[in-house]
């Protein structure tokens, strides 16, 4: 029974993962205005996420390496650190999204303007970093985050067309009001919001923390292959919702709140709240995530003391890039910029950077003086190959989409 | 060290994570120290060398320049010299890590990780 | 740095610029009436649900207090457009009118929201009806 319960706990762990302020946004932005013709997006970076989190996973628990540790030994200072750098400075941006979302959903629950919530979440967040056990943080914000399930309850609540919904899953055509270029932006989004490096950072490091040997291996692979795509399938759920409610209406979601509108529909005052507690959770949950993967990345790269399983004073300058980053981030949203904005720019640069992360991972997960026997099957260097291609040429097309759609606009 | 064993020291040793005899993690191989043997011959290794002034040159450019600027600031004298680990501190090598024999405290290798805990860390309540 | 700069653009992108064609002009002309059905397709929506009490906290509150200023920040930008020829300026000053009617209907409902007087609430959002219709109509015009 404890042994049923702890898996319970990592997958719900993994689904509050997956969900952050990109899924929400994404998901939203596209149902209402693609339906359901961009589901594919969701289904291959749920995949691949899965693929690649499994491999990151094993490296973790096998290798006892986690992500920036590989990417230092494998490419060398000055590939990694450049690498480093990006992936710092897109994590920064990804923290100020989900900083601002958070404080957004505030503003949804209070009336207060989301300004007023910004520093305050910083210093919960910082306060999770600092203080909060790993474990404690994982569980307490993947059962909060479980919340967004009222999204699927309210799927069977609406007045729900399956038929046409499914029609759009398996015709992926672009809308005719709407043009290539900026089908692809969103497609783009959608994958770059399942695939957001940090994930996977934090996926391995949190190995680390929580000391992963062999023994572990179906564990992880459980929660990896139930946890990322039941998050796909909430992301889809959000989608489908604002296809049924939002998309007949023709609303350009702009706002969280909108995002939210199929499930009051649906479920009254009850379920939105609920959806709102949801929110809440999930965007807190990765702003720590996030916050945490800046300092696992740099104590990875320097070989410093690094990880929330020793006290501050044991990880110094790990604790001080955390606290640095949160800072810089919060300033950053507190210029007023759009946090939802800045989130579809930090989904798609996202994307761009993929590959930096995810390719030492694959590299190492074959390498046999690391993994021993335990390296990839024929069959999942194929499948991951061939999302490497497809990541490689995201990553070409995003930075000109970008430019090309004035960020989705 | 195992003797014998062949290996190339640039592919077998840079970049890989340093931990103490304690099992905590000092550091990277951030450059290593080769000597001439005084009869002629082939260079011998003969020192292991960490922190932000063996990081910064390899790193080139500004960049590199501001690290090993940062380290040099740490140090207690303004030698430019890198911290070394010689090699008889060195346990067990394998091709995932590097083992010392001793604590990283006796070494007095990382002041960036003290300068960092006195002055801004160890200050902060609950560290 | 690449990040900032990035973010910046992505932002300039939606402040006025200069813009010389026709067809530009009339892109920009049914973007912007796009923005404003769709903020009062949101308030209908939001309020029409409040009424009829399924929803909490302050959701309707932002929700229209949102549309509004979306609505009227799309349509100011757009007004700060020179048309680039007469056949645009006429196109101009046939929306000009029912745009800002349809930014004023939104306002009135904003208001009537804040005051929490449910009378008030549902003849102002009757009053979105109306001004729905014209932009609907004048959209596909534009579009069409």
């Amino acid at each position: 029974m404890k042994r049923v319960f702890a898996l319970a706990l990592g997958v719900m762990t993994a689904i509050g993962g997956f969900v952050d302020v990109g899924n929400l946004v994404t998901s939203g932005i596209t149902g209402a205005r693609f339906g359901m013709s961009l589901t594919w997006a969701i289904v291959v970076g749920t995949i691949a996420m899965t693929l690649y989190g499994e491999m990151a996973g094993r490296v973790a628990a096998v290798a006892r390496r986690p992500v920036f540790h590989i990417i230092r030994e494998r490419l060398g200072v000055r590939t990694a650190l450049v690498n480093l750098l990006a992936f710092v400075l897109l994590s920064l941006l990804t923290l100020a999204a989900e900083l601002g979302g958070v404080a957004l959903v505030l503003e949804l629950v209070t009336g207060i303007n989301y300004l007023v919530w910004v520093p305050l979440i910083a210093a919960a967040v910082w306060l999770i970093v600092w203080r909060m056990s790993f474990s404690v943080m994982e569980n307490l914000f993947g059962v909060l985050g479980l919340c967004l399930v009222v999204f699927v309850v309210a799927l069977f609540v609406l007045p729900t067309d399956w038929g046409s919904l499914w029609h759009g899953v398996t015709h992926p055509w672009v809308p005719p009001r709407e043009g290539h270029p900026m089908y692809l932006f969103y497609a783009v989004s959608l994958l770059g919001a399942c695939l957001v490096p940090y994930q996977v950072v934090f996926f391995s490091s949190g190995g680390r923390e929580e000391h992963w040997t062999p023994k572990n291996l179906t564990e992880m692979r459980f929660n990896c292959v139930v946890g990322f795509p039941l998050g796909g399938l909430l992301s889809i759920a959000i989608m489908a919702a604002a296809a049924v409610v939002l998309q007949p209406l023709q609303i350009n979601v702009k706002h969280l709140g909108q995002v939210a509108l199929p499930v009051a529909r649906a479920l009254g005052p009850v379920g939105l709240s609920i959806a709102l507690v949801g929110f809440a959770a999930a965007l807190l949950a990765a702003a720590a995530e996030c916050a945490l993967s800046i300092g696992y990345s740099v104590g990875q790269f320097f070989g410093w003391s690094w990880g929330k399983d020793r006290r501050p004073r044991e990880a110094p300058r790990f604790h001080l890039v955390c606290l640095v980053a949160v800072i810089a981030a919060t300033a950053f949203i507190l210029t007023s910029i759009d946090p939802i904005a800045v989130t579809v720019v930090s989904v798609v640069l996202g994307a761009a950077a993929v590959p930096l992360t995810y390719f030492p991972v694959l590299v190492v997960a074959n390498d046999r003086d690391y993994m021993g026997g335990r390296v990839n099957r024929r069959w999942s260097n194929a499948l991951a190959t061939v999302f490497l291609v497809l990541m490689v040429v995201t990553s070409i097309a995003a930075i000109p989409l970008i430019f090309f759609t004035k960020a989705g606009q | 060290m195992d003797a014998g064993k062949r290996f190339s020291a640039d592919e077998m040793l840079l970049d890989r994570q340093i931990f103490d005899a304690d099992d905590q993690p000092l550091g990277k191989v951030d450059d290593l120290e080769l000597t001439l043997p005084d009869g002629g011959g082939p260079p011998v290794l003969t020192a292991i060398l960490c922190g932000p002034t063996a990081l910064g040159p390899r790193i080139g450019g500004r960049i590199g320049q501001w690290w090993a600027a940062v380290g040099r600031r740490l140090r207690p004298s303004d030698e430019p010299y890198p911290n070394r680990i010689p090699l008889d501190q060195v346990g067990k090598v394998d091709s995932t890590r590097l083992t010392l024999t001793v604590s990283r405290d006796v070494l007095d290798a990382d002041r960036m990780r003290d300068w960092t805990r006195d002055h801004i860390i160890g200050r902060i309540p609950g560290a | 740095m690449l990040c900032a700069l990035l973010v910046s653009a992505a932002a300039a992108g939606g402040c006025a610029g200069p813009t010389v064609t026709d067809g530009g002009y009339r892109a920009k002309t049914a973007g912007m009436l796009g923005d404003i059905s769709s903020s009062l397709a949101t308030a209908q929506l939001a309020v029409g649900l409040d009424l009829k009490g399924r929803m909490a906290l302050a959701l309707t509150d932002e929700s229209v207090s949102q549309a509004e200023s979306d609505a009227s920040s799309s349509e100011s930008s757009w007004e700060t457009r020179q048309p680039p020829s007469d056949a645009m300026l006429a196109l101009h000053d046939r929306i000009s009118g029912p745009a800002q009617d349809a930014v004023s209907a939104l306002r009135k409902l904003r208001i009537a929201v804040r005051r929490g007087d449910p009378d008030a609430i549902r003849t102002a959002l009757d009053g979105l009806d109306e001004p729905a219709a014209v932009i609907d109509r004048l959209s596909r015009a534009v579009s069409g």
